[in-house]
C-alpha cells in the first residue's frame, strides 16, 4: 500500500478515533442542528398553526397557492428547510465549525479543551469565519449552476450526431456530477477555516493558501472528503427525489423523517469534515 | 455537556407536543385527511372482491366525516364515496347520491361531468351497458368541450369493438360523426381544434390511414402551429398508407402556405428522408 494512501487511512482511523475519545467534538456543530431542528418544526407545524402567519405568505407569493396545500406543502419542504440551513451555516456554521477546528487541536494533543476556551480563541475571527462560510455556500452553488449552463450551451451547438448523444448522457448523469463537483468545490476550500484558526490568516491570504494546499494533495483531500460523503449520499439523494420517497412509502410525512435523519447525520458528517481536515492540516505543517 | 443536550432534546419533544396539541383543525388538515381517506380507498379498489366491508364502511364514514366538517372537499369525497358503493355492488345507492350531488353542485360543470361519467360507470359495472351508453352520451351533449366528454365516443367505441366487430365499427362511425359536427365550430374555439384531434384518433384506431392523413392535412391546415406535433405524424401515415408522396404532398403545400414558419427547415429534412427530390422543395 502506497504511503500516501496510508496517511488517508490514518486519518480516517484517527479521526473517528478522536470523536470517539473526545465526544465534545461534536458539540458545536450539535448547536446548528439544534437550531435546524427547531426550524423544521416551525415549518412543519406552520400550515396547522399561528406559525403560518409568518411563514405561508411569502411561500404563496414565491411558489403559488398549489404550495400551501397538503401534500404539495411536503414536497417542497427540504426546500424551503434548505433555505433556513443556509442561513444559518452562513450566520453561525462557519463560526462554530471553527470552534470544533480548535477543539479537534486539542484533541489532537490529548487535551479536553472547554468550550469556552475555543471560543476564547476564536474571538476577532468571526467575522472572517462568516465570509468563509458564504464563500463556501456560493461556491457550491455556483457549482451548482454551472454544469446545467454547460449542457445548455452544449446543447444548442451539439447537431444530431455524437455529441448530442454524449451530452444525453451527461443530462442523465447530472445528480452525480453535481456530487462529485460539489466535493471537488469542498477539496479546494477545505483547509479555509483551520487555516483561518488555526494559522491566524486573514480570509483573503487563507484562501490562496488553502487553494495551494488543496493543490498539493488534490487526490488525497479529493479522497479524504468523499468517503464520509459517499455515506451521506443516499440522504442527500432521496432530499432531491422526495417524490420517489412518497411515492414508494405512501407517507407525505417520511419527508420530515428525512430531514430529521438528516439533521443528525451531518453532525456526524461536518463534524467528522472539519476534525479531519484539522488533522491533515496539522500533519502537513509538522 | 450532557446536560444541554438533553435541555435541547428536551425543548425539541415539548415543542413538537405543544404545537401538535394546538394543531388547529384547519383546511391543510382537512386535506391531509382527505389524501389519507384517499389512500385508503386506492388501497380497497386495488382489490374490492377481497375486501372485507368493514373496510368499505369505515373509509365511506371517513369521507362522510370530512363531508361534515369540511364542505370545501365535499365534492370531492362524494365522488369517492360513490365510487366505493359502485365497487361495493351498491349500483342504485350510488346513483341515488350522485344524482343527488348533481343537483347540489348544479353550477359546477366539470363535477357534473365527472358525476355524470361515474353514473354512466355504474351500469357498466352492473353489467347494462345499454344504459350505460346512455349515461355516457348524456354526458357527451351536456358537457361538450370536457376532457371527459371528448374520450366518452372513443371509449364506447372501442367497447363495443371488444363484444361485436359490426357494433364497434358502428360506435366509430358515431364518434366520428360527434367529433365532426364539434370541429365545424368557430376556429378560435379550443373544442373544434380538440374535436380534430380526437377525429384522427378515431380514424388511427380503425387503421384508417387515407382518413386520418387527411384530418392531419386540414389539422394543420387550420392551426399551422399544430404541424410541430404533427410533422411526424403525417410522415409516419405516408410511411404507413407505402405513398410518402402524399405526406410529401402535405409538407409541400404547408411550406408553400407558411415559407417563414420555424418548422420549415425541418420538414425540408423530413421531404428528404422521405425520398422526395430537394429541387422541388420551394425554398
Amino acid at each position: 500500500m502506497s504511503k500516501k494512501l496510508n496517511t488517508l487511512i490514518d486519518i480516517w482511523y484517527d479521526t473517528a478515533g478522536l470523536i470517539k475519545k473526545y465526544p465534545h467534538l461534536l458539540f458545536p456543530l450539535t448547536i446548528v442542528a439544534f437550531l435546524e431542528a427547531l426550524w423544521l418544526e416551525f415549518l412543519y407545524f406552520a400550515p396547522y398553526t399561528f406559525l403560518g402567519t409568518l411563514i405561508l405568505p411569502p411561500i404563496r407569493r414565491f411558489l403559488g397557492e398549489l404550495a400551501l396545500h397538503y401534500p404539495v406543502y411536503l414536497l417542497i419542504l427540504p426546500r424551503i428547510f434548505n433555505l433556513g440551513q443556509i442561513f444559518l451555516y452562513i450566520l453561525i456554521g462557519g463560526i462554530l465549525t471553527g470552534v470544533t477546528v480548535v477543539l479537534a487541536e486539542g484533541a489532537n494533543e490529548g487535551k479536553t479543551l472547554s468550550l469556552q476556551a475555543a471560543w476564547k480563541k476564536i474571538r476577532g475571527r468571526w467575522f472572517a469565519l462568516i465570509l468563509a462560510a458564504l464563500f463556501l455556500t456560493l461556491l457550491i452553488r455556483l457549482v451548482g449552476t454551472l454544469p446545467i449552463a454547460a449542457l445548455r450551451a452544449g446543447f444548442a451547438f451539439a447537431g444530431r450526431g455524437w455529441l448530442r448523444q454524449a451530452l444525453e448522457f451527461l443530462t442523465g448523469a447530472l445528480p452525480y456530477i453535481h456530487f462529485l463537483l460539489g466535493v471537488l468545490a469542498q477539496t479546494f476550500i477545505l483547509f479555509l477555516i483551520p487555516l483561518i484558526v488555526l494559522d491566524n490568516r486573514k480570509f483573503f491570504p487563507a484562501i490562496g493558501k488553502g487553494l495551494v494546499l488543496s493543490g498539493q494533495h488534490l487526490l488525497r483531500v479529493y479522497a479524504l472528503l468523499l468517503l464520509p460523503l459517499i455515506c451521506y449520499s443516499p440522504i442527500w439523494y432521496l432530499k432531491g427525489n422526495v417524490n420517489f420517497l412518497v411515492r414508494k412509502t405512501l407517507y407525505p410525512e417520511s419527508i420530515l423523517i428525512l430531514l430529521a435523519i438528516g439533521i443528525l447525520a451531518t453532525i456526524v458528517l461536518d463534524t467528522y469534515i472539519a476534525v479531519s481536515a484539522t488533522l491533515f492540516f496539522l500533519r502537513h505543517k509538522k | 455537556m450532557k446536560k444541554t443536550l438533553i435541555f435541547f432534546g428536551a425543548i425539541l419533544i415539548v415543542l413538537f407536543g405543544v404545537l401538535s396539541l394546538i394543531k388547529t383543525k384547519n383546511p391543510y388538515a382537512a386535506e391531509k385527511r382527505f389524501w389519507k381517506a384517499r389512500n385508503a380507498t386506492r388501497k380497497i379498489l386495488s382489490n374490492p372482491e377481497t375486501t372485507p366491508p368493514a373496510l368499505f364502511r369505515e373509509n365511506r364514514e371517513e369521507y362522510e366525516a370530512i363531508i361534515r366538517q369540511h364542505p370545501p372537499l365535499a365534492k370531492e369525497s362524494l365522488l369517492a364515496i360513490a365510487g366505493l358503493l359502485i365497487h361495493e355492488k351498491e349500483y342504485d345507492e350510488a346513483r341515488d347520491l350522485l344524482a343527488e350531488s348533481k343537483q347540489k353542485y348544479a353550477e359546477d360543470a366539470e363535477f357534473g361531468a365527472r358525476a355524470q361519467f361515474l353514473a354512466g360507470y355504474s351500469y357498466e359495472k352492473e353489467g347494462n351497458w345499454r344504459e350505460a351508453v346512455q349515461a355516457y352520451e348524456a354526458l357527451m351533449e351536456a358537457h361538450i368541450g370536457n376532457r371527459m366528454a371528448f374520450q366518452i365516443p372513443l371509449y364506447i367505441a372501442r367497447q363495443d369493438l371488444k363484444k361485436d366487430t359490426q357494433r364497434g365499427a358502428e360506435s366509430y362511425e358515431k364518434a366520428i360523426a360527434y367529433y365532426r359536427r364539434l370541429s365545424q365550430g368557430p376556429k378560435e374555439n379550443p373544442t373544434a381544434f380538440n374535436a380534430l384531434n380526437y377525429l384522427y384518433l378515431a380514424y388511427h384506431e380503425q387503421q384508417k390511414w387515407e382518413e386520418a392523413l387527411g384530418v392531419t392535412e386540414e389539422i394543420v391546415v387550420t392551426y399551422p402551429r399544430a404541424m410541430s406535433d404533427y410533422a411526424l405524424v403525417i410522415e409516419g401515415l405516408g410511411r404507413k398508407l407505402n405513398q410518402p408522396e402524399k405526406a410529401i404532398a402535405v409538407f409541400e403545400s404547408f411550406i408553400q402556405s407558411h415559407p417563414d414558419h420555424p418548422i420549415v427547415p425541418r420538414l425540408k429534412e423530413r421531404i428528404q428522408k422521405l425520398g422526395g427530390k430537394r429541387q422541388n422543395v420551394p425554398s
